[in-house]
């Protein structure tokens, strides 16, 4: 369904393919504060931490980020433009990134991800026609301009939904018509059968419900698994100087790669291990642990083992025998916002157990932190659960999924994020009780998403599936 | 022909000046006829029996599923649908009890001829309005083609500024019972005869569809215990809002007649199939479209194989007759197989049929060619309402009815029409269906057609429409004041329920256990507590100690609004985007073919169907997205270019 409205869009405003660098364009009020969810500022003419607060018309060094798990996209330029005095006449941001194909959809899709929505074709023009922007003279260049962005986009979207991913996105679709015409018949026409029966027809609706739910959830998990299975997934260990990092390491790769000492402070840079972890591939970070020091090198160190852990899939967290609960806090507190899987583990288990261990798991539970584990790298004590929290992640990031189901671009993965949304709703609304009719408006919503990928809208599908499907009238 | 052609014609004659002339006194014409009469305007009602105005030629029932939306919405702008229905109702309930509160929907078993009765005697009585038993053949125009008047086959010449033409069924009407055509309207009524051509000749497209009826038996030849009884509700809230301010409710169930139900026997089955070589369906004798969700019993047999039986309901057709109307047995097959057919059907083995089963063909204008206002857009003047649109059913004749009416009266009286849009009511659905993708079978409401079906309950049609009826002038100050009271009352209640906290007592948590909830931790607002699965508003009386008495409809719309708001709230996002387009208006006199940006098929769609809006462009089949920014981009250039 064609939309009209003055939400926040994006675009990639450089023409497709490589090129040396990328603009990537976001208009719409309220856009900066939106685009600070994916941004970060590093340097900037102000002191400025946010891309919302950089005044109009200058300029900030910085990175995109990935708001699910603040992973580092791409080091880009950011330049903000005030409303009214701007391309489009709104609030706008201006994305300068490296030009590579996968760099610019990955950009969009976290975009995406902070609420921006794409923008259709030719809107950025269309936008600044009616706000003023352009003179009238460029009335018929900017419906040029429309058109022929209309075209490279059915051209590119015939290419970007191909085989596997398009049969499997089409058998959801249609599973959930049929649902949703099933949801119509018993909610437009008397009951014809009895109640038992419409029971057990609803059940399987609900039944079908959860199964679309699940494989939209594993589609859109599968965007993020691409990389990763590209780029081998990345845990790094993190925690005080002496907590256990650099032993669990050994013990994890299987032979001495790090050095060990009861001097804390051992470890000064990071070191990377590549192992494979039931057939994972696995990138092992051992880093230095983190406390207030004056070394140079060691703060260096300490700087690149947040690093290590911003850029990480996964977080192991030591917590040693002697920790306090304070400690622990802090010290998580200071990871795990840019990370979002972050595992406690306490280490040294064969020297005594952390006596304030209940209390550390109260506090690290307010953080959001839910996994906990007690292990010894000297005993060999628990490292097979360690390495099933591996496995579990990776699982579900959509790894058992087959290669050919792999979303790769940012629109249609915005759209089935929405739909899995809106589709647990429907489920919600079965599962309370609160009518077919409830379920089937939450449902058309989702349907209305997906339809934004494959064409189709639900009006006119949803009545001829009803009366292709079922005898109904009096 | 132009008024003055007709007027040349032998034998022809003056026969009145008139503000609004209706042709046809159904659903449609009738609610026509009475809003332009009550905007004041000088208005003609015209019928082929007066016998039989606002007949109901099928199901004697009005309302049910989306049907009983729509007469609460007549009701609401200040249509008589709804009065009139709840005058005549010999059984009423409240369907979709058993599904959430958007389908609850009103249902009444009708006395067909008190209904006939009453309705023509309350428009006899209604000022500025004529009623004339004549035959209407030609629609007269002026020399530029404007709409001028209309004339009788006896050649009497009415002038009026506007014509409501509301033919329902009866234009060009064949009557098909198996091998036997006769040239008829429905219920051994007079056809119409010559409207059409002159319709066509004007340059209005036309189409032919064709629908059926069941045949209707005497009650005394039934055996009822063979049948599974259906009672009627009395406490539930009448059609019109008129009444329920008024706290009527329908007559006690001891005074309502029930209906009855069964279903169709292997017998009913084998009897179809050995027969189903005599059916003109089949053999090619129809050549009108049927309705797809109203099939004839041998349709459903011959679609559904694996369906081996159906349900008939029989219902009574009014109080002083026996006769009873077979619901869901509607069939074109000859009358020599109508007997085995029912005959095989439960309690039926003795039945004596009073009326035969027929099917019915008749010539329709392709909605396409006119506009939401349901002025055409070929004939200046013209407005057309009810079946004649595409439509079947009362409910949906008389929605458009009273649009048409309106708008009729709007433009004589130079003011803008009313246009519901479908975030508004069915009444929107169904008009911005019609007339923006047309249909190819007589077009029923179904509550899956609207989008936003959580908003467009029987419920607060008042809340959606009787502001619009108040402005333009068909409801009363007095009601309006009423009206207005009641929406207050709701907010007011809404909010105190989300600011009222309970305290987790004994007495809360016993009230929660029925309904499988458990005690809180610590104090909830009522409005939470009636989020929860289960928990109703009445529920918690003894808990809400400062509750007021309030009447059933307000506690019932503070229940849903805070029940469903979740759900409300993702409709009503996508209701903030659809009015966003449907502001954008297109001036009537734009030239697509000037907007160079434009594909081939949108500049010829758009030209063809004229959308009044972006919103409805949108919604045309062929248009794309990228059709629909152009199209903006134009109107801003045009606007810019007007203003300097
Ligand atoms: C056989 C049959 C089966 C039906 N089955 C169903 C069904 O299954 N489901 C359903 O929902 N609906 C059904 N209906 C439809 C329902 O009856 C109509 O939709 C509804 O009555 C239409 O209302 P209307 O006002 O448009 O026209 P009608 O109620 O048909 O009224 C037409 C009026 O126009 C008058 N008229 C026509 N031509 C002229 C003229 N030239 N001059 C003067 N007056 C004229 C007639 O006298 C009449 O008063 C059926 C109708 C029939 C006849
Ligand atoms: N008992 C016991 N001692 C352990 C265990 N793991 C590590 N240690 C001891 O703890 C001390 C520090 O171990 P490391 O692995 O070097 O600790 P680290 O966290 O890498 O320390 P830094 O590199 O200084 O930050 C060494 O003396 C280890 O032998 C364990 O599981 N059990
Ligand atoms: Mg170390």
């Amino acid at each position: 369904m064609y939309s009209y409205d003055d939400e926040p869009i994006c675009a990639c405003s450089t023409p497709a393919g490589i090129s040396g660098i990328a603009v990537i364009r976001v208009s719409g009020n309220g856009c900066g504060k939106l685009a600070d969810k994916c941004s970060v500022i590093l340097r900037s003419s102000g002191d400025y931490s946010r891309l919302s607060e950089i005044p109009g018309y200058t300029c900030a060094f910085g990175y995109v980020k990935d708001p699910s798990n603040g992973e580092k996209v791409d080091e880009v330029i950011f330049t903000r433009f005030e409303a009214p005095h701007s391309y489009t006449g709104e609030e706008m941001v201006e994305i300068s990134s490296h030009g590579s194909g996968a760099v610019k959809q990955e950009i969009l899709k976290c975009l995406g991800m902070s609420g921006i929505r794409m923008a259709y074709p030719g809107e950025f023009s269309r936008r600044a026609f009616i706000n003023g922007k352009m003179s009238l003279a460029s009335a018929e260049a900017v419906m040029d301009v429309i058109n022929s962005e209309t075209e490279r986009q059915l051209e590119a979207a015939g290419s970007l939904m191909s085989g596997k991913l398009a049969e499997e996105i089409r058998s959801i679709e249609q599973n959930l018509y049929d649902q949703a015409a099933m949801l119509e018949t018993f909610t437009e026409f008397d009951t014809e059968d009895d109640e038992a029966e419409e029971a057990a027809r609803l059940e399987t609706v609900k039944d079908n419900l959860s199964d679309c739910h699940d494989r939209l959830t594993a589609l859109c998990k599968g965007y993020g698994k691409g990389r990763i299975l590209s780029e081998r997934l990345r845990v790094a260990l993190l925690g005080l100087p002496n907590s256990g990092k650099s032993t669990l390491l050994n013990t994890l790769t299987g032979f001495d790669r790090a050095i060990v000492t009861e001097v804390a402070g051992t470890t000064r840079d990071t070191i990377e291990v590549q192992v494979n972890i039931n057939g994972i591939p696995v990138t092992l970070i051992d880093t230095a642990g983190i406390r207030e020091t004056d070394d140079i090198i060691e703060t260096i160190g300490i700087g690149k083992a947040f690093e290590a852990g911003r850029g990480a899939d996964m977080v192991f967290y030591m917590i040693p025998p002697d920790m306090t609960a304070d400690e622990a806090y802090s010290g998580v507190q200071a990871i795990c916002e840019d990370c979002d899987s972050v595992t406690a583990v306490f280490s040294k288990s064969d020297a005594g157990e952390n006596p304030d261990r209940e209390e550390i798991e109260k506090k690290l539970g307010t953080l959001g932190i839910s996994k906990f584990i007690s292990i010894s790298a000297e005993e060999d004590l628990n490292i097979d659960q360690l390495e099933d929290t591996i496995i579990d992640y990776y699982q579900e990031l959509g790894g058992g999924a087959s290669e050919g189901l792999l979303i790769t671009n940012s629109r249609h993965y915005s759209k089935f994020a929405k739909a899995t949304k809106k589709l647990s709703l429907a489920l919600d609304a079965l599962d309370n009780n609160l009518g077919t009719e409830v379920c089937a408006s939450a449902l058309r919503a989702c349907l209305d998403e997906i339809g934004e990928v494959t064409g189709k809208t639900v009006s006119a599908t949803l009545a001829d599936t009803i009366f292709s499907r079922f005898c109904i009238g009096k | 022909m132009t008024i003055l052609e007709a007027l040349e014609l032998d034998t022809s004659f003056e026969a009145g000046t008139f503000d609004v002339a209706v042709v046809g006194a159904g659903h449609a014409g009738c609610e026509a006829a009475h809003a332009a009469a009550k905007l004041g305007l000088n208005t003609i009602l015209f019928t082929l029996s007066l016998d039989s105005l606002a007949n109901l030629p099928c199901n004697p029932s009005i309302g049910g599923t989306s049907k009983g939306q729509l007469v609460r919405e007549i009701d609401a702008l200040g249509g008589i649908m709804g009065i009139m229905a709840d005058r005549c109702a010999v059984q009423m309930r409240m369907l979709n009890r058993s599904k959430g509160p958007a389908v609850y929907s009103p249902r009444a078993q009708e006395d067909r001829q008190m209904y006939s009765m009453e309705m023509r005697y309350y428009l006899e009585n209604l000022p500025n309005l004529t009623l004339k038993q004549a035959h209407i053949t030609e629609l007269l125009t002026d020399e530029d083609g404007n709409v001028a008047g209309v004339m009788t086959e006896g050649k009497a010449v009415y002038r009026a500024r506007a014509v409501v033409i509301c033919s329902g069924t009866y234009m060009e009407a064949r009557i098909i019972r198996g091998e036997v055509i006769t040239e008829s309207g429905p219920d051994g009524l007079p056809r119409s005869v010559g409207l059409s051509s002159s319709l066509n000749s004007l340059g209005v497209p036309l189409l032919r569809f064709k629908t059926g009826t069941p045949v209707r038996v005497n009650s005394n030849s039934v055996d009822f215990s063979q049948m599974t009884r259906q009672d009627g509700e009395d406490d539930i809230p009448p059609f019109s809002y008129r009444n329920e301010m008024e706290g009527k409710l329908p007559a006690p169930v001891e005074e309502q007649i029930p209906c009855w139900s069964i279903w169709t026997t292997e017998e009913t089955r084998k009897v179809i199939s050995d027969n189903m070589d005599r059916s003109p369906l089949y053999s090619g004798e129809i050549k009108g479209v049927g309705p797809r969700y109203c099939p004839s019993i041998e349709d459903k047999f011959m679609r559904f194989k694996d369906k081996t039986r159906h349900q008939i309901f029989v219902e009574p057709m009014g109080r002083h007759t026996n006769e009873m109307y077979l619901q869901g047995f509607s069939t074109s097959l000859p009358e020599e197989i109508q007997e085995k057919m029912v005959k095989s059907l439960p309690g039926l083995a003795n039945a004596k049929i009073q009326r035969a089963a027929y099917a019915i063909e008749y010539d329709l204008v392709d909605p396409l060619s006119i506009k939401a206002s349901l002025e055409s857009k070929v004939v200046p003047g013209l407005f057309t309402a009810g079946q004649i649109n595409g439509s079947s059913g009362y409910e949906e004749a008389a929605a458009q009815g009273i649009v048409a009416g309106i708008n009729a009266a709007m433009k004589l009286l130079g003011k803008e029409a009313v246009i519901i849009d479908r975030s508004q009511g069915y009444i929107g659905v169904l008009i911005d269906d019609l007339v923006t993708k047309g249909t190819n079978e007589p077009y029923r409401m179904m509550t899956s057609r609207a989008e936003y079906r959580l908003f467009l309950r029987q419920d607060n049609a008042d809340e959606r429409l009787t502001p619009i009826g108040h402005e333009i002038g068909l409801i009363s100050d007095d009601v309006f004041e009423k009206f207005e009271k009641k929406v207050e009352a709701i907010a007011q209640e809404t909010e105190r329920l989300k600011k009222t906290y309970v305290a987790p007592t004994e007495e809360l948590g016993a009230l929660l256990d029925t309904c499988n909830q458990t005690l809180p931790k610590s104090g909830e607002s009522l409005a939470d507590l009636i989020k929860r699965p289960g928990v109703t508003y009445d529920l918690l009386a003894p808990v809400d100690k400062d509750r007021k008495p309030l009447a059933r409809n307000i506690k019932f719309a503070c229940e849903t609004n805070i029940k469903y708001e979740g759900y409300l709230s993702l409709e009503k996002e996508k209701i903030e985007k659809f009015k966003n387009l449907e502001k954008i208006r297109i001036p009537e006199d734009i030239d697509y073919s000037l907007i160079k940006g434009l594909r081939i098929e949108a500049t010829q769609k758009l030209t063809k169907m004229k959308p009044e809006n972006v919103g409805r462009a949108s919604r045309i089949s062929g248009v794309s997205p990228a059709d629909c920014e152009v199209l903006l981009v134009y109107l801003e250039q045009r606007r810019r270019q007007n203003n300097g």
